[in-house]
């Protein structure tokens, strides 16, 4: 017993000057927790030597990707001696073909589906690499079919890393307040805004009055009808005049949401800031819900701290579906920021190595959340805020690119929907106008 | 209990002060650490100052050739295309380009120095979808100062770039008289410019570096910094309030210093900031990754190898306490032991002196009741006699194993006769095979040196032990035989002497042959119990035999007899034999031992004798008739006594009985003579011997029938010689000066008492020569010893006087109080208490060795 005593100390002894010194050498936790998180990363192996010395550039429109720089800590992990950059481009649309051609060409960039049919950007998807070449290995089925845009030769030269939709942020704590349910069909939707301007709030859907966001309110009518009728998709590309009678059904439902004070401009026509003032408005606590994108949802994180009326008064939020029918809730899936591979690049390997990290589920939804963007992976729910859309049946998903309405045609809809909800044109007059409009500066 | 909590106590302080050394030495380290990191920081902030330095140099430079393209196009009345034709051709830089925009007209158009990129001819630049990158307005157009503008991307070729600008004047194309503003602008790629921004020293090539605008915006963006904003990379990874990103936002554009924060990947990094002089706003920050700021002179081998010997000695501390405990439980179960064995000793030295004590006493009451009845006292004196004897052998016992015990025991090697030694145990045994009716035997074996060189005390003590066991636990009419046999010594001038004692007695059970050489261990049984004894003479004769460096063996086995065998290497004494020689005698030795037969005749044969021998006493006779037909007698016949069919007294008579045969005879025995002295002499023996038959038992035995008239058997019992002879006893003690006073004067010896030393030595001193024939020197005595007495006599001028012979009678009987006695010029050592016998035996010697 004695003997077992002592030995029992003399063991703790030498554990506790172990772990002493194994407390002492060890340079910090965070290579711990490095390590850590390499070991769940089981599904990446990478493919080239992991000594490789490269640099990596990322030019975008995005002033700030933290997002992606956060990818490049992981994939560094992999790779400690590839240095990423990410690089905003003024201009982008216009000078990325520039930039392209130039010695300091981007090995990654962003790439945006309309640029697909414009001829302006042939030379841009020149430099493209086919993503989708088997060669590469890279996993394009974790990325929701919606959102893949392939060229005339069914090449893919780019992959969506964050979708977009339309949809209206939801106080869902004024909700549960009045005991009203979250609208999923256009009569509910009316049902709520009659109770909650009977509860007397400034105005049950507050919307940025500017003709580019009107998108969101047409949005699911707009591409939903030409899905249904492909037939008409030619001719609203070709703004014939005639097409302007599809958008007559689009503007009696803003008509009547106006009508039934569903969306009081008085109210939105005080948000001078953009969709900043939309979110701080929002914040304030008094409005039910706020029509907007999810690029526009995606701020809201970041602004919680700047509301000094959401930091008194925190609730809960979340950004629901919005329809304007009954035929339930509907996901209107669009890409959003889509990477695509300068195969003329100087660390082409090293770059498609890195696309083949980044689209997997498990870094598209951390890339997704840190943005605070819409995923592109079927899991839709991997960031709370944007749960509600996965409960989407699926044949309401509307692929935005597939439809193929062009950006002039969408801005038919969107211009004739301010005017008429604004009072400037009837829904005739507004009818007559299409192929006239154009968005101004201001109008953005 | 308690012992046990203290050595865990004990254990959990040294723990406690290892860890709080180990606990020191690493915080010590880790300030040295710490004290090496502010140093570096502070070297880190140095570099940073000295690039800030480099780098207002380097933003001068730019914009002094900016300012001399733009001195020169104001000088002249030039247009757009005169104007950038001149700075083309100015351009020594391939990276670098120039643009010229018209900014008076709000179009933030004009014309490249490089056409587009993709393009040949292409030199139209336009500002308008970017803006131009510097407000014209807040061109600080002073000399030195600097315009530059923010990083932006050039329209021409998409790279991004920063531009030194200058505020030009130029003339309207169309219209030779208009003026028209315009902004020159010297662009070079952000890239260039980092490359620029390169650390001069190695030790920070890890280090990256960013310029920042008023607002926290990248000029230029190291990789690690996070984030298009400084600010905003540090609130996103770092815990910082309102205030706190204010009070960065003042730091970083007023001060020079750095700080520590958590980059992108959890890691702890140093900035070091410094605002740029030459061009307000903007700020130098310097990263650079804590870990490696490292440059540690923490000396981990100094810190594991302390640890080390720390563990090392805590181990060590450790197995030897436990090792020290050890010792001490055993030391302690020792002790108890001992204490045991003490008062186990205490107890059996007191039953066992009791026991005699109490028949002593008892039967002296007995007999001074029955003092009319003389056989009820001679009986009891008997029996009291037979129990002081065992209680003085048990005192001696007792003092020799604790001198053994306690390694006081030593040798005193001395010249002395195997023969005497021998001898001597015949004469001890003779009583109880006597009593016991003992067949025995003594043989010896090829003893060709009689005088050795060794303890002769402790020899006797030894070999009698062994015999009396042998003889004590025979039972009556049982065999005892004793073997003496000298064999060759591997070592030169010694001899192996092999000393066996064989009994058929009651044996010893294995249990106890375990433990027989311990102290007072004794066979328990019912035959055993019957006989006295302490216990403790086969220990004492164990110790005795190691000490001799021999060795003993045993052999028994229960009821059928114990063999033990002592082997002793003894020296081989200088002492040359007596020349002793029997030339022209003619023996005849008559015995039924073939073996004694053979020895014997050898022996007589070395002596130069003639030995014929008989194995009976009816060969004897015949063989003595056919020599008397021939007038040949034997010199001398020696005859056995005890022999089958006819005894040694029987053949006497017969031999004398032989007409004509006068040789005379010499009866042989290993028993005690006494008992047939009288018939043997009647029968015409004319001497007796004792086996074992050594060469000079032989030689003399043969020479006294031969020369000597009188038997020294006869002699030895007769001390009528003594008669007279005065001796003087120093003696202090009372009643052993009158029982020795009265056991003198039954001899006829006159004793004179002196009280103490000095009382001796005045006497011998006033004494006349002649007046004392000896003294007995009693040694421990009052005033003056024994010792010291001898001393003073032995060193007083008359030599009549000072070589009086002195006998030591002392209870001091250990060899080494004999030696000392000898030493002190003693002639003699007698033990108390005191042998009569003995003493008359020594008065003799004494006297004899004077004349």
């Amino acid at each position: 017993m004695k003997k077992s005593v002592t030995r029992c100390l003399c063991a703790l002894s030498i554990v506790l000057v172990l772990v002493a010194l194994a407390a002492c050498a060890a340079p910090s936790g965070s290579s711990q927790k490095s390590s850590s998180q390499a070991n769940d990363q089981k599904s990446f192996t990478p493919a080239l030597d992991t000594n490789t010395k490269a640099a990596i550039s990322v030019a975008g429109s995005y002033d700030n990707f933290e997002a992606l720089e956060a990818e490049f800590d992981k994939f560094n992990e992999y790779y400690p001696n590839v240095q990423l950059s990410y690089t905003k481009l003024d201009d982008y649309n216009k000078v990325v073909s520039t930039t392209l051609s130039s010695p300091n060409a981007p090995d990654i960039f962003f790439a945006q589906d309309f640029m697909l049919e414009n001829e302006s950007y042939d030379e841009l998807f020149k430099h493209a690499e086919n993503l989708s070449d088997p060669a590469l290995n890279i996993d394009l089925s974790c990325i929701r079919p919606s959102l893949l845009c392939k060229d005339k030769a069914g090449a893919c030269p780019m992959v969506p890393i964050f979708s977009s939709t339309s949809g209206i942020l939801v106080n869902e704590d004024l909700f549960k307040k009045e005991g009203i349910s979250v609208p999923t069909t256009y009569d509910e939707l009316l049902a709520a805004c009659d109770a909650f301007n009977r509860a007397g709030y400034p105005t049950p859907i507050l919307c940025y009055n500017v003709p580019s966001s009107y998108g969101n309110l047409v949005g699911e009518l707009m591409y939903g009808n030409a899905a249904k009728h492909p037939e008409t998709v030619e001719k609203l590309n070709s703004l014939d005049p005639s097409a302007g009678e599809y958008m007559r059904p689009v503007l009696q439902k803003v008509n009547d949401l106006i009508a039934r004070r569903c969306i009081k401009l008085d109210v939105c026509n005080e948000l001078k800031d953009g969709y900043n003032a939309l979110i701080l408005r929002f914040f304030e606590g008094d409005i039910p819900m706020a029509l907007s994108s999810a690029d526009t949802a995606s701020g809201t994180a970041k602004r919680e701290s700047q509301s000094e009326a959401f930091g008194a008064h925190p609730f809960s939020y979340a950004f629901h579906p919005f329809t304007l029918t009954n035929e339930g809730a509907c996901l209107l899936d669009k890409p959003s920021v889509q990477f695509a591979v300068n195969k003329d690049g100087k660390n082409l390997n090293m770059a498609n190595e890195f696309m083949r990290f980044l689209v997997s589920p498990q870094e598209l939804n951390d890339i997704a959340r840190a943005k605070r963007l819409l995923t592109v992976t079927q899991d839709l729910a991997y960031d709370g805020m944007y749960a509600p859309f996965s409960k989407v049946d699926s044949s309401r998903i509307i692929s935005t690119h597939e439809v193929g309405l062009s950006d002039d045609a969408t801005i038919q809809y969107r211009v004739a929907a301010y005017k008429v909800a604004n009072g400037e044109s009837s829904i005739d007059e507004a009818v007559a106008g299409f192929g006239t409009y154009t968005l101004e500066k201001s109008d953005k | 209990m308690r012992t046990a909590n203290k050595r865990h106590m004990i254990i959990a302080v040294n723990i406690a002060v290892m860890l709080g050394i180990i606990g020191f030495v690493l915080l010590y380290a880790r300030r040295v650490a710490d004290e090496s990191i502010t140093a570096e920081v502070n070297q880190f902030e140095t570099a940073t100052v000295t690039m800030e330095q480099v780098t207002a140099n380097y933003l001068e430079g730019e914009q002094s050739i900016c300012d001399v393209w733009a001195r020169y196009i104001n000088s002249k009345p030039l247009t757009i295309d005169e104007a950038i034709s001149f700075v083309r051709s100015s351009h020594v830089s391939p990276d670098s380009s120039a643009h010229i925009v018209f900014t008076d007209d709000g179009s933030l158009e004009g014309l490249s120095t490089r056409p587009k990129t993709g393009t040949d001819d292409d030199y139209a630049v336009s500002y308008r979808a970017i803006g131009l990158p510097i407000r014209p307005d807040k061109l600080d157009e002073q000399d030195g100062a600097i315009n530059i503008s923010r990083s932006y991307t050039n329209p021409m070729n998409g790279i991004q770039s920063l531009s030194f600008c200058s505020k030009v004047s130029l003339v309207d194309s169309n219209d030779g008289t208009k003026r028209r503003e315009a902004v020159l602008l010297r662009v070079i790629p952000t890239e260039k410019l980092q490359e620029k921004w390169v650390f001069p020293i190695d030790r920070y090539k890890d280090a990256e570096v960013s310029l920042i605008d008023s607002d926290g915006n990248y000029i230029i963006k190291g990789h690690d910094y996070k984030n298009n904003n400084f600010i905003e990379f540090y609130k996103s990874y770092n815990q910082v309030d309102s205030a706190g990103v204010d009070e960065l936002r003042t730091r970083l554009a007023t001060q020079e210093g750095s700080f520590f924060m958590t980059n992108s990947r959890g890691e702890k990094c140093l900035i070091a900031y410094t605002p740029i002089s030459a061009n307000q706003g903007w700020t130098l920050l310097n990263y650079i990754q804590a870990s490696s700021l490292h440059r540690s002179t923490v000396d981990w081998v100094l810190v594991i190898g302390v640890t080390c010997a720390l563990l090392f000695l805590l181990i060590f501390d450790m197995v030897f306490m436990n090792w020290f405990n050890v010792r001490l439980n055993e030391a302690a179960k020792e002790a108890e032991a001992a204490n045991r064995a003490k008062s186990n000793f205490l107890s059996t030295m007191s039953h066992d002196i009791r026991t005699p004590m109490n028949a002593i006493l008892g039967l002296t009451t007995i007999a001074q009741r029955n003092v009319d009845d003389p056989t009820v006292v001679k009986d009891s004196l008997r029996k009291i006699g037979l129990a002081s004897n065992h209680l003085l052998t048990l005192i001696n016992d007792i003092l020799d194993i604790s001198k053994v015990e306690s390694g006081k025991l030593s040798l005193t090697p001395a010249v002395f006769s195997i023969a005497e030694v021998a001898e001597n145990l015949v004469n001890i045994s003779q009583p109880m095979v006597k009593e016991k009716s003992l067949d025995f035997h003594f043989h010896i074996n090829d003893i060709e040196h009689e005088y050795l060189y060794a303890d002769q005390l402790r020899i006797n003590q030894v070999f009698i032990n062994i015999l009396s066991n042998a003889l004590k636990y025979t039972e009556a009419h049982g065999s005892v035989a004793v073997d003496l046999q000298e064999l060759d010594c591997d070592t030169p001038n010694m001899v192996h002497l092999v000393y066996r004692v064989a009994d058929t007695g009651i044996g010893m059970s294995e249990e106890f042959m375990e433990r027989m050489y311990e102290s007072f261990s004794r066979q328990t049984n019912s035959r055993a119990n019957k006989v006295q004894g302490t216990g403790l003479g086969l220990a004492i004769t164990k110790q005795m035999v190691d000490l001799m460096g021999g060795t003993i063996e045993c052999r028994s086995k229960e009821d059928e007899g114990t063999t033990f065998t002592i082997n002793l290497d003894v020296p081989i004494a200088e002492r040359e034999d007596e020349d002793m020689a029997l030339e022209s005698v003619d023996v005849l030795l008559v015995d039924d031992d073939e073996a004694l037969l053979q020895t014997a005749q050898h022996a007589l044969g070395s002596l130069g004798a003639r030995a014929e021998v008989a194995s009976s006493g009816a060969q004897a006779l015949e063989m003595l008739e056919m020599r008397s037909g021939k007038l040949e007698d034997h010199s001398v016949i020696i005859v056995d006594w005890k022999m089958p069919q006819m005894d040694g007294i029987e053949v006497v008579r017969r031999i004398r009985a032989l007409d004509g045969n006068q040789a005379p005879s010499v009866l042989v025995s290993a028993y005690d003579w006494s008992d047939i002295e009288e018939s043997a002499k009647e029968a015409g023996a004319d001497g007796f011997i004792s086996k074992p038959l050594f060469r000079s038992t032989l030689y003399r035995a043969i020479n006294d029938a031969l020369h000597v008239t009188a038997t020294q058997a006869t002699r030895e019992d007769d001390y009528s010689d003594l008669a007279g002879t005065r001796v003087l006893v120093a003696e202090d003690n009372d009643i052993n000066w009158e029982i020795i006073n009265m056991l003198l004067d039954m001899y006829g010896i006159e004793a004179t008492r002196a009280e103490d030393g000095q009382i001796a030595v005045d006497l011998i001193t006033s004494s006349q020569p002649g007046a004392y024939d000896l003294v007995l020197m009693d040694v421990q005595m009052p005033v003056m010893n024994g010792i010291e007495a001898t001393k003073a006599i032995r060193a007083l001028p008359d030599e009549r006087i000072s070589t009086i012979p002195i006998i030591a009678t002392t209870a001091d009987a250990f060899s080494e109080d004999v030696a000392l006695c000898l030493d002190a010029g003693m002639d003699g050592h007698l033990a108390k208490p005191l042998d009569v016998k003995l003493v008359l035996k020594e008065i003799r010697r004494v006297k004899e060795d004077k004349l």
